[in-house]
C-alpha cells in the first residue's frame, strides 16, 4: 500500500516537472525561433512579417557605412542585394569587412534587414593555400561571430 | 621530420590494434603474457603519439611552414608560447591531441588499475583501443596535420612554404584561451577512462561494486578538467569577445556544457549505487551517455555541423564521427539491454523526502536540463530533417528552461544533502533547515525592501543565502563538536572535520563554490550598458560613473599594431581609475581584435570597450557595460576546484578506522566525532 502511494508521488512529482519544462521549452521555441535564409531564399520568401531571420551572404564591396550607434551595409549573393542596418549597442565582429562571408540576425521589414546581431569571417590570406586551410580557418573564425 | 612524425603515428596504430587483438586473445585464451603484452603495447602507443606531437611543436618552433598546418596557424612574429597553442588551434591539430591525451589517460588507467582490477582490465583495453584506433584513424588518413603544402606539382613535387605564416588567430591570443582547450580536452578525453571500465563491467559482470569507487575518482577528475575548461572559456569570452557576456548559448559552449551536467548527474548517482545497490542501469546510462557527449562536443566543435550555417565551411570528418557514435551507440544500448538482469536493482524508494529522492531528482533536472540544451543545439538540424527549412533557438529559449532548472537544482543542493538515507524525521527537518530558512527569507525581504523585485533573481539570492547557510551550519556543527572534546580552535576544528571525512566534506564545499557561481550569474539580471561616439576631452554617463575620453594613443610591436583609448573614470567628481581599452590589429592574420578593460571589484566590474573610430576618424566609439557581481562566478569556480580536490584526498580516519556502519538518520541528526562515516548504509 505504501509503496503504491510512493510510486503515485513520485510519478506525480516528476510529471510536473517535466510538463513545467516542456511548456517552458515551447514557449521559449516560438520567443526565440530564427529561419536560416539566405538572401536569395529571403528575396523569394512568402512571408517576412512576424518572423526572425538569420541571413547569411557576402558583405558587398563599399557598403559598409558607419555612424553612430548605427551601422548600414548590404548582403549579397551573386547579383541579388538586401540592404542591412544594425543599431545594437554591441560593437559589431572586427571581421566584418568587404567581401566577409556575414550572417544577420533579425526581421525584415518593407525591404530593409533590421539586424540585432551581425556575425561575420573573413576569407583567407593565402588563396594559394589548400581549401582546406580556407575552411579550417573559417571555422576557427566562427566562434566570435556567435556571440 | 614530418616523416618520422607520420611514421610513430602509422606505429601507433598498429600498436592500437595489437593492443585490442592480444587482449581479447588474451582474456578469451587466458594467456596471460599476451595481456600483459597489451598493456606495454598500451603505453608504447603514448610513446608514438608523443613522438608525433613532439614534431609538429619542434615544426612551429621552427617555422616550418611547408607544413601546412603550420603555415595556417602560425607566424614568425608569433611568441613561443602561443605556438605551444596554436598545436590545437586547428582541427588536425585538436584531434592529434586528442589522440595523444586519450594515449596518455590510457596508459595510466592502465597501468595503476592492472592488478587491482585484473579480471576487468583485458576488456578496458580493449574499449580504449577501439577509441584510440578511432582517433589514430584520424589522425593518419582523414585530417594529418603534417601534411605539405605542394606549391609547385610541375616536374614533381616541389615541396615549398610560403616565407611567413597566416598566423594564429588573434582571438586565440589571449592566456586563458592558451589552457582552455587543454582543459577541456582533459575533460573531454577523461570520461573515456570510466567508459572503458563501464563496459568491461557489463562484460564480465563484475561482482560487487570495486569498480565503481574506480570510476568515480576518475570521473571527478575529468569532471573538474571539464569544468576549469567551461569556466576558462566562460572567461576568455568575457574579456575577449567584447560584447560584456561570459555564456552565449553558442553550440560550441553547448557542447561542453552537455556532458558536465550528466556527468554532475552520474557524480550524484553513483552515490546510490555505492550507498544502496540502486541506478545500477541508470549509473550505465549516465556513464555512457556523458561519454558519447564528450565525442558528440568534439565533433560539434570541430566538425561545425551547427553554427556553420549555409555559407559557413563543412568539414570532411562530419560522417566519421556519426559513424562512431552510431555503431558506439548501438553497441553498447545493445550490451547494456542483455546485462539487465546483472544490474538489478535489489531496493526501492521509501519516501519522497529523502537522500535518494532528491538524488532522483537531481538527476531527472540535470538530464532534462541537458536534454533542453541538446534540443536546443540541434533544432536548426531537426527542422531542417523534419520541415526543410533550417531554424535555430536563441538565448531566450535555453534561459528560459535553464534559469528555473538552475534555481530547483540549488534548493535541492541545499536539502538533499541533509535529508537522511531512505526516510527523513521531521525533527531533522527542522534542526537542519529551520535557521536557514529565516535567514533567507529575512535576505528576501530585504531585497525586497532594496527594490530587487524580479522574481529569478530574487528567488535566487533567496536560494543561495539558505544553500550557503546550510553548508556553514554543518561545518559549524561538526567543528563546535571536535572543539569541545579537544580544545582546538573552531577553525582548526574544522579542519579535523574535513579531513576525517574528505568527501562528505569536500562536496559541501563544491556545493558552496556553486552557490557563489549562483550570485555571481544573478547579478547579470541587473547589468547596464551603454555606447556613446566621443571627442576626445568628452565626457560619457553611466550611472553613477562618469567616463571621460583622455587621449587616444598608439603602439606598435612585430605581432600586432594597437590604438588605445585613455578613458578616466569618475565617481562624484573624483577621479578613481583610468582604464586602456586597446584595438588591435595582427598583421600575420590581418585581422583586427578588440581587447576590452575591465576594472574587477566584488560588486562589480566596469568593463569598457574600445569599439572603434567614427566615419570621421575624430570620434572614438567606446561601449561601457557595468556588470554586477561576475567575479563572485570565478571565485566560486576556485572554490567547486579546492572542494574536488579535498574531495579527492582520501580521509584520514577513513584508512585506519575502517568502514563502521551507524544510523544515518542518527549521524545527519547530532555529528559527533566518530561519524566519518556519515555517508554510510543505514544498518
Amino acid at each position: 500500500m505504501r509503496q503504491r502511494r510512493n510510486k503515485w508521488q513520485f510519478g506525480a512529482g516528476i510529471v510536473i516537472i517535466l510538463s513545467t519544462i516542456a511548456w517552458l521549452s515551447y514557449s521559449g521555441i516560438q520567443e526565440s525561433k530564427t529561419y536560416y535564409v539566405t538572401v536569395s531564399e529571403l528575396l523569394a520568401s512568402p512571408v517576412t512579417e512576424h518572423r526572425r531571420f538569420r541571413v547569411a551572404g557576402d558583405v558587398a564591396s563599399g557598403s559598409i557605412q558607419r555612424a553612430v550607434g548605427r551601422v548600414e551595409f548590404q548582403l549579397q549573393q551573386g547579383a541579388e542585394l538586401i540592404p542591412v542596418v544594425y543599431a545594437g549597442m554591441d560593437p559589431l565582429p572586427d571581421t566584418l569587412v568587404d567581401g566577409a562571408q556575414a550572417v544577420a540576425d533579425g526581421r525584415y521589414e518593407n525591404g530593409t534587414f533590421h539586424a540585432e546581431a551581425v556575425q561575420a569571417k573573413c576569407a583567407s590570406k593565402y588563396e594559394a593555400m589548400a581549401e582546406e586551410a580556407n575552411a579550417e580557418a573559417a571555422a576557427d573564425a566562427q566562434m566570435p561571430g556567435a556571440y | 621530420m614530418e616523416i618520422i612524425a607520420g611514421f610513430s603515428l602509422c606505429l601507433a596504430l598498429a600498436l592500437t590494434i595489437y593492443a585490442l587483438a592480444a587482449s581479447i586473445l588474451g582474456v578469451t585464451r587466458e594467456k596471460d603474457r599476451l595481456i600483459y603484452s597489451s598493456y606495454r603495447a598500451v603505453v608504447a602507443v603514448w610513446v608514438a603519439v608523443t613522438i608525433a606531437i613532439g614534431v609538429l611543436l619542434f615544426a612551429f618552433f621552427n617555422d616550418n611552414f611547408y607544413i601546412s598546418y603550420v603555415a595556417a596557424h602560425s607566424n614568425r612574429a608569433l611568441p613561443w608560447y602561443y605556438k605551444i597553442t596554436s598545436l590545437w588551434a586547428g582541427q588536425e591539430g585538436s584531434l592529434l591531441f586528442w589522440s595523444w591525451l586519450l594515449a596518455g589517460y590510457a596508459a595510466v588507467a592502465v597501468w595503476t588499475n592492472r592488478e587491482k582490477h585484473r579480471s576487468m582490465m583485458p576488456y578496458v583495453v580493449a574499449t580504449l583501443a577501439v577509441v584510440q584506433a578511432f582517433f589514430l584513424i584520424l589522425n593518419v588518413f582523414i585530417a594529418s596535420p603534417f601534411q605539405l603544402l605542394a606549391m609547385n606539382q610541375a616536374g614533381g613535387m616541389v615541396v615549398q612554404g610560403p616565407l611567413d605564416g597566416s598566423g594564429l588567430n588573434p582571438l586565440l591570443q589571449y592566456p586563458a584561451m592558451a589552457i582552455h582547450p587543454p582543459m577541456l580536452y582533459l575533460g573531454y578525453v577523461g570520461f573515456t577512462v570510466p567508459f572503458a571500465f563501464a563496459m568491461a563491467t557489463l562484460i564480465t559482470e563484475q561482482a560487487g561494486e570495486k569498480w565503481i569507487e574506480t570510476t568515480r575518482r576518475w570521473t571527478m577528475v575529468t569532471w573538474l578538467f571539464l569544468m576549469i575548461g567551461i569556466m576558462l572559456g566562460a572567461r576568455w569570452a568575457y574579456a575577449v569577445l567584447g560584447w560584456g557576456g561570459y555564456w552565449g548559448w553558442d553550440p560550441v559552449e553547448n557542447a561542453s556544457l552537455m556532458p558536465w551536467l550528466t556527468g554532475t548527474a552520474f557524480l550524484h548517482s553513483v552515490m546510490m549505487q555505492e550507498k544502496r545497490g540502486m541506478m545500477k542501469v541508470w549509473n550505465m546510462v549516465l556513464i555512457f551517455s556523458t561519454f558519447y557527449l564528450c565525442i558528440f562536443g568534439t565533433f560539434l566543435t570541430r566538425s561545425g555541423v551547427v553554427s556553420s550555417v549555409h555559407a559557413f565551411a563543412q568539414s570532411n570528418i562530419g560522417p566519421f564521427f556519426v559513424g562512431f557514435l552510431g555503431v558506439g551507440i548501438l553497441v553498447s544500448g545493445w550490451l547494456l539491454l542483455e546485462r539487465l538482469d546483472y544490474l538489478k536493482s535489489n531496493q526501492q524508494l521509501d519516501s519522497l523526502v529523502s537522500r535518494e529522492s532528491s538524488f532522483l531528482f537531481n538527476n531527472l533536472l540535470l538530464l532534462a536540463a541537458c536534454f533542453a540544451v541538446l534540443w536546443g543545439t540541434l533544432f536548426p538540424v531537426i527542422t531542417e530533417a523534419v520541415k526543410g527549412v533550417k531554424i535555430s533557438v536563441g538565448a531566450p529559449f535555453f534561459n528560459k528552461v535553464n534559469i528555473p532548472i538552475g534555481l530547483l537544482l540549488l534548493f535541492l543542493t541545499g536539502v538533499g544533502p541533509l535529508f537522511a538515507w531512505r526516510k527523513t524525521s521531521l525533527g531533522s527537518l527542522q534542526r537542519n533547515f529551520l535557521y536557514p530558512g529565516i535567514v533567507a527569507l529575512g535576505v528576501g525581504a530585504m531585497l525586497f525592501a532594496l527594490g530587487v523585485r524580479e522574481f529569478y533573481p530574487q528567488m535566487s539570492f533567496i536560494l543561495c543565502a539558505f544553500v550557503g547557510l546550510t553548508v556553514v551550519l554543518e561545518f559549524y556543527r561538526g567543528a563546535h563538536v571536535i572543539a569541545q572534546k579537544s580544545g582546538a580552535s573552531l577553525v582548526s576544528s574544522a579542519v579535523t572535520l574535513t579531513r576525517r571525512n574528505t568527501r562528505r566534506y569536500g562536496g559541501y564545499i563544491v556545493h558552496f563554490g556553486i552557490v557563489l557561481m549562483f550570485i555571481g550569474f544573478t547579478g547579470t539580471a541587473f547589468n547596464t550598458e551603454r555606447e556613446q561616439a566621443l571627442l576626445v576631452g568628452e565626457r560619457m554617463e553611466l550611472a553613477p560613473y562618469s567616463f571621460r575620453l583622455a587621449e587616444l594613443t598608439e603602439a606598435d610591436n612585430p605581432n600586432f599594431a594597437a590604438e588605445h583609448a585613455v578613458v578616466e573614470l569618475y565617481r562624484g567628481g573624483r577621479q578613481i581609475d583610468v582604464m586602456y581599452p586597446e584595438r588591435r590589429f595582427y598583421k600575420a592574420s590581418r585581422q583586427p581584435s578588440t581587447e576590452a578593460a575591465i576594472r574587477a571589484r566584488m560588486n562589480e566590474d566596469i568593463y569598457v570597450v574600445f569599439a572603434g573610430m567614427e566615419e570621421d576618424q575624430q570620434r572614438a566609439v567606446i561601449n561601457v557595460h557595468i556588470n554586477p557581481l561576475v567575479n563572485w562566478i570565478w571565485l566560486g569556480c576556485l572554490v567547486v576546484v579546492l572542494g574536488t580536490a579535498i574531495a579527492l584526498v582520501p580521509s584520514k580516519s577513513g584508512l585506519d578506522a575502517g568502514r563502521r556502519k551507524k544510523p544515518a538518520t542518527a549521524a545527519a541528526a547530532e555529528p559527533t566525532v566518530k561519524e566519518t562515516e556519515h555517508d554510510e548504509v543505514p544498518a
